[in-house]
């Protein structure tokens, strides 16, 4: 059973004259419950895909299922609603919301999804110290690390139990003792809870700690 | 598929704790933009609650120094004269027992010439009964030199301050008046001038030739006649009520019944235009508010813009994004919007004792105020101040709320 298919897609950026092809026939198909690595150079159109494949792109062209449903013509309003109900994401960047600390970035979206405050953040100290973070949830995110912010948002996108998470990334800011660890903590969080992942990535640790590589290069999968 | 999702939802607490910890993000811009709000409620609340206190002066002095509230005339001129009610019962019937009514008097009113030797002065001869007279206006406490007359004072007359200095009389000098029957014949008496008021209105102080009801109905020859009925409502706020009532029951006489707005036109005028200056400085204050939150809010969404559209990422609906942003607007207004209404207020309390325009008294007579103002706080400049704050964060959060909403999420978050 394939939790993300995707059958020739294309995306091309900028108007007749100045036109780049960032994705060209992209043909895939993601296993539920695998933990998949799109590698690739820059500018081989992997986090374009993901993009597409996270509902915050539109591609130019093709098919995008999740779970059997397909998103594209959904409205901005219905594809936050698509995302908050099925993915997860994790960013080069952290991107931990500042104001609050890292239960409360955690329990933001359980919020979203109607839990009371209350309980949702329960379920974000419960979802910090499934990565290692227990005792940490009241600390904004500038006092946190590096690993450890990037932590926070795995949590965060593990809160809401979704069908897949998508990660841009994750490693690039993280030294190579900080990446291993949430490479391992990636793929401890799959075995364990089964959830699909989803990574775009050229760091070796990445690649080597993944079920699956997907190589991209030009905007197509090679083989 | 659409349909089966769960639309987002916000609770009104997290709503409220991003919208303070935002505010607080930036102190100094958030105590910068209050300080603006607070001053410019403080102002307009002070200016508001002024404009209140003269208004309020205005209307009571003018209803309660000879107008009153309500006066039935005689609904057209009879000839050359005064026109004549020659039968008031029906009035009187029509006024007795209505709840909304607290007193009434009879007025027997005509232009005239007063004279001593060498000088004139146009008067308007007013004949009334000084027990009926008093629960109706304050003329007997505006007595200044010698004292008022008798009902049955016969040929005796108090006189305007300034009617009496033209004249150059003071208490026992004699007068003469001329004046017109109804029937147009001109009649001539002497009278001894009794006393002499000053109400601050030249239209009193200038004018009027008080003397007893009977001797100008002996005087003039209209026994029983009046010129119109002085009306006290129990207060101005039920004075609409007994002007319909008094028309219905007056309705096929050949009478008019006239508010304290028709008698003297141009206070009306006044009151309105002053309501009119109200609501322009407050529109200029809501204007400075809507350009000071928008600039506020326009600065802290672009200061934001990798948190708005990481939240889009997240599932946030563009509806909560506005919400999220008009919500910071107005806490922000009601924060300083609140600060500022205290401090108005506490600038109002300041001038209980009121605020002293003497040097301009000439001005304030002339429209039935006094020279010292009394700034009065009332439910409806609340209202009003609270209404255009409203208003003012509302439409200052609308472009950066907007803008919160419409980004594209992966620009916002680069």
């Amino acid at each position: 059973m394939n939790t993300i298919e995707v059958h020739d897609l294309h995306m091309t950026f900028g108007g007749r004259e100045t036109a780049v092809k960032a994705l060209d026939g992209v043909d895939l198909e993601v296993a539920r419950g695998s933990f998949t690595v799109l590698a690739g150079r820059s500018g081989s159109g992997k986090t374009t895909l993901l993009n597409c494949i996270g509902a915050l792109l539109t591609p130019t062209r093709g098919d995008i299922r999740i779970d059997g449903h397909d998103f594209t013509h959904l409205n901005r309003d219905q594809r936050a609603a698509f995302r908050l109900r099925h993915m997860g994401f994790v960013f080069q960047a952290y991107n931990l919301m500042e104001i609050l600390d890292a239960r409360e970035n955690v329990s933001y979206t359980l919020q979203l999804r109607g839990e009371p405050r209350k309980r949702a953040l329960e379920r974000a100290d419960h979802w910090l110290a499934e990565v290692g973070l227990a005792g940490l949830g009241r600390r904004r995110p500038s006092q946190l690390s590096g690993g450890q912010q990037q932590r926070v948002a795995v949590a965060r996108a593990l809160a809401t139990e979704p069908a897949i998470v998508l990660a841009d990334e994750p490693t690039a800011n993280l030294d190579s003792a900080t990446a291993r660890a949430l490479v391992e903590l990636l793929g401890r969080l799959n075995a364990h809870l089964g959830v699909t992942i989803l990574v775009s990535s050229h760091d070796p640790e990445v690649i080597a700690g993944a079920g699956r590589v997907v190589a991209m290069a030009d905007g197509r999968i090679t083989p | 598929m659409a349909g089966a999702l769960p639309r987002p939802r916000l609770g009104l607490a997290i709503y409220l704790g991003l919208a303070l910890r935002n505010l607080w993000r930036n102190p100094q811009r958030t105590a910068l933009s209050l300080l603006t709000i607070v001053m410019a409620t403080a102002v307009v609340t002070f200016l508001e609650a002024v404009n209140d206190g003269w208004m309020t002066d205005l209307r009571n002095n003018f209803i309660h120094s000879y107008n009153s509230h309500l006066q039935i005339r005689a609904a057209a001129d009879q000839g050359q004269g005064p026109a004549i009610i020659r039968d008031p019962s029906a009035i009187e019937r029509a006024l007795e027992g209505h709840p909304g009514v607290a007193a009434w008097a009879p007025r027997l009113e005509a232009d005239g010439l007063a004279a001593v030797a060498g000088s004139n002065v146009g008067v308007r001869i007013i004949g009334v009964m000084p027990e009926r007279e008093r629960h109706v206006s304050r003329l007997r406490h505006m007595l200044v030199g010698g004292r008022c007359f008798a009902p049955d004072a016969g040929q005796r007359v108090v006189l305007g301050h300034q009617v009496a200095r033209t004249l150059g009389v003071k208490p026992r000098d004699q007068v003469v008046l001329t004046s017109q029957t109804p029937e147009g014949e001109l009649r001539t008496g002497l009278f001894t001038l009794c006393g002499i008021i000053r109400s601050g209105s030249p239209q009193i102080d200038r004018l009027f030739a008080l003397m007893p009801m009977a001797g100008l109905r002996d005087w003039l020859g209209t026994p029983d006649g009046i010129t119109h009925m002085a009306v006290r409502a129990t207060g101005h706020e039920g004075v609409a009520e007994v002007e319909e009532h008094l028309r219905q029951a007056l309705a096929g006489a050949p009478l008019e019944t006239l508010s304290w707005q028709e008698v003297d036109p141009m206070v009306g005028q006044w009151l309105r235009f002053s309501d009119a200056y109200g609501l322009m400085i407050l529109a200029i204050v809501v204007a400075l508010a809507i350009a000071q939150v928008s600039n506020t809010m326009v600065m802290s969404v672009y200061g934001r813009l990798p948190e708005f559209g990481l939240m889009q990422v997240l599932g946030t609906r563009s509806s909560q994004l506005f919400a999220m942003v008009a919500f910071e607007a107005m806490l922000l207004v009601t924060l300083g919007g609140a600060l500022g209404y205290g401090a108005g207020a506490a600038a109002v309390g300041l001038s209980a004792g009121g605020i002293d325009f003497s040097a301009l008294a000439g001005a304030f007579e002339f429209f039935f105020m006094e020279p010292v103002i009394h700034p009065r706080l009332t439910h409806e400049t609340a209202a009003r101040v609270a209404l255009g704050l409203a208003v003012a964060g509302v439409l200052g959060a609308l472009y950066p709320a907007w803008r919160a909403a419409r980004l594209d999420p992966l620009e916002a978050m680069k």
